[in-house]
């Protein structure tokens, strides 16, 4: 932000200044528009404002002189909108100039009652998280299942209670898909999010909306449009990896006025995906290449965020994808036939209003969600040789809630919303709905030490089946009591401060069953009930004072229950028909532990350590006499680690990360044959920023699975091994 | 398929063809009828295709008698237009790999067997719901008629053996049919429709064979009528249906040769 003849520094994340070149302490330093605020204010270090020198390239001038005449429109606009941020005054020695929030306050994760990951992209840099399965696999009490190759479905289920009870939100609101009940979380690149957060049992914050109460929530938050203090900024990124994969992305943000910022992105993705493997047949070992598995994708994005008169915040997010992809299947012996294509188009448009009306603080949005899919099979076995599933899904959501605060008392009330659709050319039930109505009553005591948190949720939806029977309706009645304590605090040498927290959590959660668990034909059942969820847990939150050469130390570590009731499973009538019924009762226990320290030997050098490690002890309790009786559900692995390490330097920075899992198996039974070995897999990276002016460059090469490790997620589909990762990318 | 040397078990030659199900001898070949809609033949010196025809589509299971090769032509993956381009099964001479006849019978027609007389008898599964499975009896002129309720059929020359295993899950409350029985092929009567009443019976019977040297009754299951992934077991009668040994087997035992 520019006023003639004087110029406001923003905060700085250099560690030196670029006009003085002195060295600007940690404290002072934060990346602008992340972190808890990002406000407008005087270098404390220098006695009198500094111009900032730029040298563009003259490519670089003609494109942003182009892209300010394309933004001319918006600004006459944009201009008529009053602005109710004064104008710094020349400052004084004892007064800060008036500041301007850029975002909300985010909680720290480490004051949660609740198990709270929070994982920034800055952080996943340092632990070598190139893509969505390897923040998954960063998050403790993640099981991951992951069909192999860039375009491969990856679903996650947090603490064995499975993928259809975890809610995936983007930009603050749940990403639906009554269809299937899960989403496919391959679709989201790490290029267009700011964080990715995972929070078991509760929100963080009091006033949410009512669907993003789920037993586990994990919410991805989108690149703000924050122009870091300049008209136009932005970012290119192109990424090429092994068996033929391509990936160029592009970000433009603008903020045409005070209150006004806008952000276009469009990303494009190509893969081959043919990688090779090693598949062992009896006592025959073979060496054969994944086919058919070629897939790409293409999508905009358009984001608007207003601030109103009253301080009131408003986002709007308008988005298309595009995702077309070749499914290799299982692997078949002595076969690589791949007839199966899936192609896929979803819109989104959103929008999110938060503000405070006196003391009262109002939260409302609204959504519309289009998904289109098209199963394609083309086999000389079908009628017409091919066969063909078209569905379309279509979401009306809307959200509205109130909080007061009292104090350290604070309650809240939200609503919820929604009807879904679905249409398919399916010769049954190929017309239905379900409409849902949900609400949430929530009260908070938020003291010193002690902090307490209760909520009562109220479910209710109706079915609707346009020429056949509709499925059961649902209504329930769900508490949630989470509870913290601070068992100790104390200041360390350097003035840090050290805290140890305790936290408790009961939860009782439902999910009712998905389109396709009641109407698939010759699968579905219209009688289904939901499934139930209870969830007890307990935790400890340790962190160490911060201090120079230790700035960061903490240890959670959490325990849990949980119990799964009216399972719902797919049960075969014979080889031909199978039906989904309510059978089957799951326990799971569990511990998750993480670790994430950070020791800086000297200036400008720093080791940078995570770690987390969880136990899974899952039994079916369904009946004794059954073969699965008390054995681990499938695909649940009794231990798993995941820990990086980096190591940042003035030259190059270094990571190293490892993934471990234990072995599992591909069926409750364990039926002999059906045992999924253990695995672990190494990955190494090298990363350097470069400053070129104003733009930054930061170059990125990976090499995953190291070690060429062969292993499986899911039966019969083979893992990648040995491969390589190259990214570069111009902020500007 | 695989050719295995049947005293050692060790792999002789592998014949491709496109999504094989079922397989048979005639004539001094091998049939095979594949999901494509086509009959491959088999030459059992060169393990080579040396001819296929085309029979209709998803043909299932086969039999030979005589002569000829006996495919029931299912029309599987059509279930949204019931089946509507099966309910057949189509005669082939083995020697010119030609269909001579196309034999009207029940909806989805799957298992065959034959009987002494040279009878064939067809499965018509029927659409896993409201339409119950049928045995369907094929003459030597290649008349067909309904011959009893049943989802399986076994001979042993001169007794049929039918298994009718049958749910309809589109009825309220759910109806369930679990019976054995016997039948004279000579005049196609019923010999008793309480066979293995009694004897220790399996819990999920997926299928009924006869061994062709003694007369056994076989009747594979699996562990349990909703347990799938568990392994099963196979039940042995003899041919009055008294109970001799229950063995264990692997998941869902779906056949046994002989």
């Amino acid at each position: 932000m520019r006023e003639r003849g004087k110029v406001l520094w923003e905060r700085t994340s250099q560690k030196t200044c670029r006009v003085c070149h002195k060295y600007v302490p940690r404290r002072l330093r934060g990346e602008p528009g992340h972190g808890p605020l990002s406000i407008l204010f005087y270098s404390g270090r220098h006695s009198a404002p500094h111009r900032a020198g730029v040298v563009r390239p003259y490519a670089m001038r003609l494109f942003l002189s182009i892209v300010r005449c394309l933004t001319a429109a918006l600004c006459c606009w944009c201009s008529s909108v009053p602005t109710a941020v004064a104008q710094p005054r020349v400052p004084r020695n004892d007064t800060l100039p008036q500041a301007v929030v850029r975002e909300w306050s985010a909680r720290d994760p480490r004051r949660s009652n609740t198990p709270q990951q929070v994982l920034r992209m800055q952080d996943l840099a340092r632990t070598g998280a190139t893509d969505m399965t390897a923040v998954l696999r960063r998050m403790a009490g993640v099981n991951l299942r992951d069909y192999g190759g860039a375009g491969g479905l990856k679903t996650v289920s947090v603490r064995g209670l499975g993928a259809a009870h975890t809610v995936v939100t983007y930009d603050g609101l749940a990403v639906g898909d009554a269809r299937q009940g899960q989403t496919d979380l391959s679709r989201f690149t790490l290029e267009e999010l700011s964080r990715v957060t995972l929070s078991v049992a509760d929100a963080a914050d009091l006033l949410a909306p009512v669907r993003n109460l789920q037993a586990a929530t994990l919410s991805l938050t989108p690149e703000s449009s924050d122009t870091a203090g300049r008209g136009l900024h932005g970012r290119l990124t192109m990424m090429q990896a092994s068996f033929g994969t391509y990936a160029p992305s592009l970000r433009l943000t603008a903020q045409p006025s005070a209150r006004l910022r806008m952000g276009l992105s469009s990303h494009y993705f190509y893969a081959r995906n043919d990688y090779p493997f090693t598949w062992q047949n009896g006592l025959l070992t073979t060496h054969e290449r994944r086919t058919h598995s070629r897939m790409q994708t293409a999508g905009g994005k358009a984001d608007l965020h207003a601030t109103d008169r009253g301080g009131g915040q408003w986002d709007a997010l308008v988005a298309y994808d595009d995702d077309r992809r070749q499914l290799p299947g299982q692997v078949i012996l002595y076969t690589d036939k791949g007839t199966e294509q899936l192609d896929e188009r979803r819109a989104l448009a959103q929008l999110r209003m938060q503000r405070y009306a006196g003391r009262v603080r109002l939260m409302a949005a609204a959504k519309f969600d289009y998904h289109e899919s098209h199963y394609a099979d083309v086999d000389a076995q079908y009628p017409g040789g091919r066969l063909e599933q078209d569905y379309r899904q279509r979401e009306w959501y809307a959200t509205a809630g109130a909080a007061r605060r009292w104090g350290a008392w604070e309650a809240a009330y939200a609503t919820d919303l929604s009807l879904q659709s679905l249409n398919s050319n399916q010769p049954t039930d190929h017309d239905v709905a379900r409409q849902t109505w949900l609400q949430a009553l929530s009260l908070r005591y938020g003291g010193e030490k002690f902090s307490a948190t209760a909520r009562l949720t109220a479910h209710l939806d109706w079915n609707e089946n346009h020429g056949s029977d509709a499925a059961r309706n649902a209504r329930r009645l769900s508490p949630a009591l989470t509870a913290g304590y601070r068992l100790a605090s104390w200041r360390g040498h350097e003035g840090g401060r050290g805290e140890l927290r305790a936290r408790i959590l009961y939860k009782e959660s439902f999910r009712v069953p998905t389109f396709t668990e009641c109407y698939y034909y010759h699968l579905g059942s219209q009688k289904l009930r939901p499934e139930l969820a209870r969830q007890l847990g307990l935790g400890l939150t340790l962190a160490l004072p911060a201090s120079e050469h230790f700035p960061l130390a903490e240890l959670t570590a959490d325990g849990y229950y949980n119990r799964i009731d009216d399972r719902i499973s797919a049960i075969p009538y014979n080889l031909y028909v199978w039906r989904t019924e309510n059978i089957g009762q799951t326990n799971v226990g569990g511990a998750d532990v993480v670790l994430r320290a950070e020791y800086a030997p000297a200036r400008r050098h720093s080791l940078l350590l995570s770690a987390n490690y969880s136990w899974q002890r899952g039994a079916d309790r369904t009946r004794r006499e059954s073969q699965s009786f008390g054995k681990q559900p499938a695909y649940m692995p009794q231990h798993a680690l995941t820990a990086s390490l980096a190591y940042e330097n003035p030259w190059v920075n270094l990571s190293a990360a490892v993934t471990a899992v234990s072995e599992r198996w591909s069926t409750n039974e364990h039926v002999a044959g059906t045992r999924l070995a253990p695995y672990h897999e190494w990955s190494f990276g090298l990363y350097r920023q470069f400053d070129l002016g104003e733009c930054r460059l930061l170059l990125r090469a990976d090499l995953r699975n190291a070690f060429d490790r062969q292993y499986e997620v899911v039966r019969r589909y083979p893992m990648p091994g040995r491969s390589y990762r190259l990214s570069a990318s111009v902020t500007f | 398929m695989w050719v295995l040397d049947r005293q050692t078990l060790s792999i002789k030659a592998m014949v491709q063809t496109n999504e094989p199900e079922g397989i048979c001898a005639a004539e001094g070949a091998v049939f095979v009828s594949n999901n494509d809609g086509y009959v491959s033949r088999i030459d059992t010196t060169t393990f080579s295709v040396t001819d296929h025809v085309a029979v209709g589509p998803n043909p299932a299971q086969m039999v030979a008698v005589g002569k000829y090769v006996y495919v029931s032509i299912s029309d599987g993956y059509n279930s949204n237009n019931q089946y509507a381009n099966g309910f057949k099964v189509a005669k082939i001479d083995a020697q010119s790999c030609e269909v001579t006849s196309q034999i009207a019978v029940g909806m989805n027609p799957g298992p065959l067997c034959a009987d002494n007389q040279g009878n064939v008898y067809v499965v018509a599964r029927g659409n896993y719901g409201d339409i119950a499975p049928a045995v369907w009896k094929i003459h030597t002129n290649d008349a067909a008629f309904y011959f009893c309720e049943g989802s399986d059929v076994a001979c042993n020359g001169s007794t049929l053996y039918v298994l009718n295993n049958y749910t309809n899950w589109y009825a309220n409350p759910v109806v369930s049919i679990l019976t054995y029985a016997a039948y004279d092929v000579a005049d196609g009567s019923c010999i008793t429709d309480k066979l293995l009443e009694g004897q220790p019976q399996p819990e999920a019977p997926t299928f009924i064979r006869v061994n062709p040297r003694d007369g056994n009754v076989y009747v594979g299951s699996n562990a349990s009528s909703n347990d799938y992934t568990s392994p099963g077991y196979l039940y042995r009668y003899d041919v009055d249906g008294k109970f001799v040994a229950k063995y264990n087997a692997g998941v869902a035992p779906c056949s046994i040769i002989f």
